[in-house]
């Protein structure tokens, strides 16, 4: 038998889960009330996003996930990269990290909101604020573990201080720091989500709340599968950049 | 010599904050000095109902935990030994793993209305792909020699599952339980903060509306101080288990 | 000072003067004294657990001794210096996973800060001699232990040391491979004029490949004896290890390697 390509096989296996969705609504095995057809969906996305407001809540979610991505993202890997290098400061500051690491970064919202009021400056601190801790445990933990031999590769080459970083510390934490931006990713759009429901800024969780109070599914649904390939597609690009730097593995 | 320089810039930041804010005239709606929240942790603690949010966010966190990874660990376990069903739900587990579960919280509060039963399912969602790709990732670490013991006795499916295979994935099967616990208690805060009437997330958000800051950071407090415990609590089984298997 | 058989030049470049080592309360190295000559190949050898790898490790600069002194060309060492490379057991961990060859040995050049016009030059001559020319664009992990090793010996060389530190560098190797590189040893130590250290615990190896025998003992560890090896240059696989000196010797030192009993 000849082996059938991976992702010819996934889509195969969505579309089916497509084609189930729809004989399910279309045979009305579940109340069109909880769950709306396939098409009504496709419809639905197709109208919003060419004459309705879908397209900018689309953007406006994805602008807040990649603001506050990139923000934390740099700010996680300087900050990491300092605590990571300056001993004294990995052994003061780096278990005092480790004490917001369980904190569920939705928690700091109404903490956000009392400083900030129900503002998009709220939305993107709780999300610049929540989502740092992965990039930052991650960097921090990346320049700290650098095999001790390369150390004393570094030592017997006389590398400077900065050079050592460039050359040797800050690819030995690559894997790490991609790996802790990936969460950070995925933190971000949920923050993103969960900031726009409470404060009903335009977005995609604001649809979703608002559809809700509607009854419109199809539009509930919408949001739902735009919200699902916007996570998909952030991944799999992070996943790409992660296969193509870390190609030497 | 154990390392006290982390406690001492614990104790300087909560004296920093303490000293920021204690001026007497200095009325805050949003920030409250650490003496003010110890006060407010001491009566939500002694009046009894910080435990009582507590007990009300964590038995859903623990269904939805237990129902999502119960099904994760069935659905993991199944796709690996049957190479059919795993390259089928490959995809769709990619398409619906990256959506974020607190977006499901309005559907489900129309299908099942607020309560407990929503944010258990909302957690069971969030809890429920990382559970299957943990398993799975598990299973791919079981000694080939052991499938090849197992073919050669002839076991039975369900024999190769429950002698051979299980027992090889619980160390996995803890780390994937810490790893999903961690998931399951902040989904469960979140759905609360968002809109669920109960726990934990419900009294934080009803006290930042209230312009009552230290009773709100006494609640984030003892959030995080329960994800804390729980990761300890699982870390510790983590390592009983890790030295009772090199023992033996 | 024992004079060198085959009239190679007869400076000492590194000198241990009383020299002890300490780590905690742990006494290392008791009073060692010797002197390496310049352009030969020198093997510590000695049980385990003797300090051969602090002999090697105060040389590199990589720690002090408590007291005594460590001289190196002239100078008390205090740091490494680049003049001075250090060829690691675990050549996987030594090798930075991320660069291919070619970089890994530039990581040398860069480090002395060679311009970059000369660098291909002088990268494409040291993976000529360790013989890994045609392996220019691979990453460590696609070479075998062999072959990392090589890489790592070539690096060592691009930055033109004068002395070539060896930590036991074959010891993770299989016995084949093993041989082929004491040869390719030889022939590179001849071709680059470097004076070579090399700590191992295996008694043939250092008298295939070496010069003399700096033998140490241990608990705590101690200079032994000192051993010319009077072997005919070059040296050759089948030959040499069957030359009489060569058993005559194996016999002798069998002891030092293997504890105190004779």
């Amino acid at each position: 038998m000849k082996r059938v390509p991976g992702w010819i096989v996934d889509v195969i296996s969505v579309g089916f889960l497509l084609l189930i969705w729809h004989v399910i609504t279309y045979l009305n095995l579940v109340p069109r009330t909880f769950v709306p057809s396939p098409i009504a969906v496709y419809g639905k996305i197709v109208t919003g996003l060419i004459e309705g407001m879908l397209l900018e809540q689309t953007t406006n979610t994805v602008l807040s996930m990649l603001f506050g991505w990139l923000t934390c993202s740099l700010l996680g890997i300087v900050v990491g990269c300092i605590i990571g290098i300056w001993p004294f400061a990995r052994r003061a500051i780096a278990p005092v990290l480790e004490i917001f690491r369980p904190m569920p970064p939705a928690a700091v919202i109404p903490v956000a909101i009392a400083i900030f009021g129900l503002t998009r400056e709220m939305s993107l601190a709780v999300i610049v604020f929540g989502a740092v801790w992965p990039a930052l445990l991650a960097t921090v933990h990346g320049f700290s573990s650098i095999e001790p031999r390369l150390q004393e590769v570094g030592r017997a080459l006389e590398i400077s201080p900065f050079s050592f970083i460039w050359k040797i510390a800050l690819p030995n934490a690559t894997p790490d720091i991609i790996a802790g931006m990936r969460l950070s990713m995925v933190i971000s759009l949920v923050l993103a989500v969960i900031t726009d429901m409470i404060t009903g800024q335009i977005g995609l969780g604001s649809l979703v709340v608002l559809a809700s109070r509607t009854f419109d599914m199809a539009g509930l649904f919408a949001g739902l599968v735009l919200l699902s390939l916007i996570g998909f597609i952030s991944n799999g690009l992070l996943q790409l950049a992660e296969r193509r730097l870390l190609l030497y593995r | 010599m154990p390392n006290l320089a982390p406690f001492v810039v614990v104790a300087a930041l909560l004296l920093g904050w303490q000293f920021a804010l204690s001026d007497p005239t200095f009325v805050s709606d949003t920030l409250a000095p650490p003496s003010a929240v110890l006060f407010a942790l001491w009566k939500i603690a002694t009046n009894g109902e910080v435990f009582r949010e507590i007990a009300e966010t964590v038995i859903s966190a623990v269904l939805g935990l237990a129902l999502g990874a119960g099904l994760g660990v069935v659905v993991g376990i199944v796709s690996s030994m049957a190479k059919p069903i795993g390259v089928a739900i490959r995809g769709p587990v990619e398409i619906l793993r990256p959506l974020p579960a607190i977006a499901l919280v309005p559907l489900m509060t129309i299908t099942f209305g607020l309560g407990l039963k929503m944010e258990v399912y909302v957690v069971a969602f969030a809890v429920f792909w990382p559970a299957i790709i943990l398993t799975q990732q598990a299973v791919r670490q079981i000694e080939v020699q052991l499938i090849e013991v197992s073919a050669a006795l002839e076991l039975s499916a369900f024999d190769r599952t429950w002698k051979i295979i299980l027992p090889s994935i619980v160390p996995y099967l803890i780390v994937m339980l810490r790893f999903t616990a961690a998931i399951a208690l902040l989904i469960a805060v979140t759905v609360e903060l968002v809109s669920n009437p109960r726990g934990l997330g419900r009294e934080m958000m009803l006290a930042g509306e209230a312009f009552d800051p230290a009773r709100m950071l006494a609640y984030l407090v003892v959030i995080t101080a329960i994800g804390w415990c729980l990761n300890w609590a699982l870390l510790s089984t983590e390592s009983l288990f890790l030295r009772r298997r090199t023992r033996s | 000072m024992t004079a060198i058989a085959d009239g190679r030049p007869k400076d000492a470049i590194i000198e241990f003067d009383h020299v002890n080592f300490s780590y905690g309360a742990n006494l290392i190295l008791s009073d060692v004294s010797f002197s390496v000559v310049e352009q030969t190949i020198n093997c510590v050898i000695g049980p385990s657990g003797c300090g051969k790898t602090t002999v090697l490790r105060l040389i590199g600069g990589f720690i002090q001794a408590r007291s005594g002194k460590v001289i190196v060309a002239n100078r008390e060492r205090t740091k490494p210096t680049r003049d001075v490379a250090v060829v690691f057991q675990d050549y996987s961990r030594a090798l930075l996973p991320w660069r291919d060859v070619y970089a890994n040995v530039s990581l040398a050049l860069e480090a002395g800060k060679v311009p970059r016009a000369e660098r291909k030059d002088r990268i494409e001559e040291m993976l000529s001699l360790v013989g890994l020319k045609d392996h220019i664009r691979k990453f460590p992990n696609q070479l075998s232990g062999g072959m990392q090793q090589r890489l790592q010996i070539a690096r060592c060389l691009a930055q033109s040391p004068k002395i070539l530190l060896m930590d036991e560098p074959f010891g993770a190797l299989d016995a084949m491979t093993r041989q082929i590189l004491q040869d390719e040893l030889l022939r590179i130590q001849e071709a680059q004029k470097v004076t070579v250290l090399f700590v191992t615990h295996d008694l043939e190896e250092a008298l295939y490949v070496g010069n003399r025998i700096v033998a140490l003992a241990a608990n705590p560890g101690r200079l032994s004896r000192i051993v010319d090896i009077p072997l005919p240059w070059p040296r050759n696989q089948l030959t040499t290890r069957e030359h009489p000196d060569f058993l005559r010797m194996r016999r002798d030192l069998f002891d030092l390697t293997h504890g105190h009993q004779v």
